[in-house]
């Protein structure tokens, strides 16, 4: 049968199933290591080593198919108890991960698998050495036998049968298995060869002789043999009525038992029906959403209008009727779109036991890791783009956060460390903490720190609460490899780690206490692609400020405002607020001072990190839900633009970049060495 | 009418290329089933002509599966998926009463071949 599989496109689901196998791996050889008599994980890890060989075999991955076999052999004893996890164990098949990860990335990258397992294989090879070797690929290691001579002196009545087993036949035993399986009900085995107990000799290609006493005619027994796949039928004769009776068989009842099924009495699960749907898909709906979510608007809008002109007009008030009810659909629409493209932070949250463990044996550090709140849901998007931070903060946590168990035995604390990693929902926003019992950050060393960069002045410095200092870990200068000690060489800073968060409307604070420990909180939107915003407008402009970012409105007299090298501020509560002046942000007009007609100065306090800003503006129009567009690679990347939407008037208003615009005022806090800051 | 089979296998890979297989053959694959307690489950629902059963599966493994169905209806045909080294396995699903078996890596023309032969088409 000619068939062509066609396997490229399998290939995605293969992958996209590979990398849950591989995380499966990896957390169970983890938790190995915690606890290595918990049969139940290991059970799991076969699973996931013995799927992910049937699949990379039947995509003729051989590379990955031989590794993850090899792994299964080793795990199968561990399995059943005939040999116990050692750390050396559970190392060799971490690196056999490793490699499948490698391997698999490849095959990702649509690059050549060019990764040498034989040397993971000896050593997975060696481990299996404790315990019974290779009993997931028993192949009978005996020679060819020539089949016995058919027997002359047989029953009369009864069959001779030579039958061949195919040359390509995988497991030729249950074949022959099934042979006897097959004669069993339709009459008396007489002999066998190969016998029952030695079925496990029988080769692909080799015959087997049978002679059997029919008890309904030959027929019968010609035709169930037929039935059975890979097994040919060479020649049988059927003997006369003058031989003697020879021998009586035994019947098939000598098997040697199979290993009992390992019958997990669960109750039946409900099925769950899923279906898989690409992220472009996804993204297309949620697109397609958001226009309906801005012609909603606009609807409701003209809707009012209409009602205002035609007031006692039936065919209005049934429109409106209508658009209110579409409004309510649109908006369970993309309530709904949303939750799909939610997914549990587990799936980034899975992959730091392991990074943790790496870096805490590299760095002789002992460190458990608490994971908490894994089924939060956050959007796709945002979920990408924390891994970055995330892994980021830590590294910092295991590398300096955290004592080395002499240290803390010293100090009086238990010799393991604990960092918990947790997730949770508060309103529509992410909490994400990454929290260590180490030492805490030295507050002395971060403002030297500060100070050596330019970061801040001493001026400033002295009126600056530690709260207010420790923050400045976020600045950029200041390098956290000063901050405490170096950071595995990667040169990424805190600044960065600020700025990734803030990229996504959310925000990062640290606390720390001497002695006790340091907790990082991140603050991040549940979505990015719709955001409540206040409208507001700035001359023929419309600029909105996403709702997350808005501290409060407020208004002071033109003559409150005072001039810091040229640069507007008030005394806002007590402490400086910076004002931005809207209309020359973007504009091409650079007067600084303010006034307005009617002698009050309208702006919006917005806070990004610990800093807080007064967006001076013309007039406030409400809040609105918009719908974020970028503005395309036409206009490139605007600084505090994040991009544009649409109104229910059909007007486009820019989305400000609140967190663009703080580091616009940071740079030139830094550059003119402004003493004053607008902090909280 | 094309003959119904129900396809049970925990990676859903290799149910997609299993399927595929059947597909391109004139079978229909009347259900997928993830693990063996929803294979029992759609095999009451589906009532189909043949299953292609995965041994290593979570909460509920194929044998038990197979067993399980074979006892609601001991005409049930259903046929092993089985890695190489699993023979003691296949051998006590076929004394209770499996048809046949496949061996992963499936190669079209065995699955197609063990699948007629059972179903006795072929």
């Amino acid at each position: 049968m000619g068939f062509d599989m066609e396997m490229s496109d399998l290939l995605s689901v293969f992958l996209e199933e590979a990398e849950e196998q591989l995380q499966r791996l990896d957390d169970g050889f983890l938790q190995l290591e915690r606890d290595p008599a918990d049969l139940e994980i290991m059970k799991e890890v076969f699973r996931a080593a013995h799927t992910l060989k049937g699949s990379s075999a039947t995509m003729g991955l051989k590379e990955i198919a031989d590794l993850t076999h090899a792994m299964e052999n080793l795990l199968d004893p561990l399995r059943s108890g005939t040999l116990s996890a050692t750390p050396e164990i559970t190392d060799v098949l971490l690196t056999g991960t490793d490699a499948l990860r490698t391997l698999i990335g490849q095959v990702n990258n649509g690059e050549q698998m060019d990764l040498d397992t034989s040397e993971i294989r000896e050593r997975l090879k060696a481990a299996c050495s404790g315990a019974q070797t290779d009993s997931a690929s028993s192949k009978p290691a005996n020679k060819k036998k020539a089949p016995s001579k058919v027997k002359e002196d047989i029953e009369p009545g009864a069959m001779s049968i030579r039958l061949k087993v195919s040359d390509d036949c995988l497991m030729p035993a249950v074949r022959a298995f099934m042979v006897y399986n097959t004669l069993a009900p339709l009459g008396k085995l007489l002999s066998a060869d190969p016998s029952h107990d030695k079925l496990e000799d029988l080769q692909a290609g080799q015959e087997m002789s049978i002679t059997f006493a029919p008890s309904d005619g030959p027929d019968a027994v010609v035709a169930a043999l037929k039935s059975v796949a890979e097994i040919d039928l060479v020649e049988f004769t059927v003997a006369s009525e003058e031989t003697s009776p020879q021998q009586d068989g035994k019947p098939p009842a000598s098997q040697k038992p199979a290993p009992t099924a390992r019958s997990n009495a669960e109750p039946a699960s409900k099925s769950i029906q899923t279906v898989r749907v690409g992220v472009d898909r996804l993204d297309t709906l949620m697109n397609l959403v958001a226009e309906l979510v801005i012609d909603r608007t606009r609807m409701t809008q003209i809707g009012g209008e209409l009602a205002s002109k035609y007031e006692n007009e039936d065919l209005v008030q049934g429109l409106g009727e209508t658009a209110v009810h579409i409004g309510r659909v649109v908006t369970e629409l993309q309530e709904h779109i949303m939750k799909v493209r939610l997914l549990p932070v587990e799936q980034v949250f899975s992959r730091f036991p392991r990074m943790v463990r790496d870096l805490s044996h590299k760095v002789g550090k002992d460190v458990d890791l608490v994971l908490e709140g894994q089924d939060t849901e956050l959007d796709r998007s945002i979920l990408e783009d924390i891994v970055d931070p995330l892994t980021h903060l830590l590294r910092n946590a295991v590398d300096h956060g955290v004592e080395s168990p002499e240290e803390r035995e010293a100090a009086g604390k238990s010799r393991r460390a604990r960092v918990v990693l947790a997730a949770k929902q508060e309103e529509n926003r992410i909490i994400i903490e990454v929290q260590d019992d180490g030492n805490g950050i030295s507050l002395e060393k971060v403002k030297a720190a500060a100070l050596k960069n330019g970061a801040v002045t001493e001026e400033l410095l002295s009126r600056m609460s530690d709260d207010e200092s420790l923050q400045l870990i976020f600045a950029s200068g200041v390098s956290t490899a000063e901050k405490v000690t170096d950071v595995s060489g990667r040169g990424v800073g805190m600044d960065v780690v600020r700025n990734n968060i803030q990229g996504l409307s959310g925000n990062v604070e640290v606390k720390t206490e001497a002695g006790v420990g340091t907790t990082f909180r991140i603050n991040l939107p549940l979505t990015l692609a719709i955001i409540q915003a206040l409208v507001t407008e700035v001359g023929e402009n419309i600029f909105v400020i996403p709702l997350s970012a808005v501290v409060e409105t407020f208004r002071c007299r033109a003559d409150e405002v005072h001039y810091i090298d040229g640069h507007p501020a008030i005394n806002f509560r007590g402490s400086v607020l910076h004002l931005c002046k809207m209309s020359n942000l973007f504009g091409s007009q650079h007067d600084m001072s303010l006034s307005s007609d009617d002698g009050w100065i309208t702006f919006v306090v917005a806070r990004t990190g610990a800093l807080k800003l007064g967006l001076v503006v013309d007039r406030l129009v409400g809040e609105q839900e918009v719908v974020i567009k970028p503005l395309g690679a036409f206009f490139g990347d605007i600084d505090g633009i994040a991009g544009a939407t649409i109104l229910g008037d059909g007007r486009v208003a820019l989305i400000v970049d609140v967190g663009a615009l703080g580091a616009l005022v940071n740079r030139r806090k830094r550059d003119r060495l402004v003493v004053e800051a607008g902090r909280a | 009418m094309s003959k119904r089979i129900l396809v049970v296998d925990d990676a859903m890979f290799m149910r997609a290329t299993v399927k595929r297989i059947l597909e391109q053959a004139g079978y229909e694959v009347a259900g997928e089933a993830e693990n063996g307690a929803m294979a029992v489950e759609r095999y009451g629902e589906l009532k189909p002509d043949a299953v292609l059963m995965d041994i290593t599966m979570p909460v509920m493994d194929g044998i038990s599966a197979a067993k399980a169905i074979l006892q609601s209806d001991p005409g049930a045909i259903v046929l092993m998926c089985t890695a190489l080294g699993q023979q003691n396995l296949v051998i006590e699903a076929i004394k209770a009463g499996v048809k046949d078996y496949i061996v992963k890596p499936f190669q079209p023309d065995r699955v197609l071949e063990g699948v007629g032969k059972a179903l006795g088409v072929a």
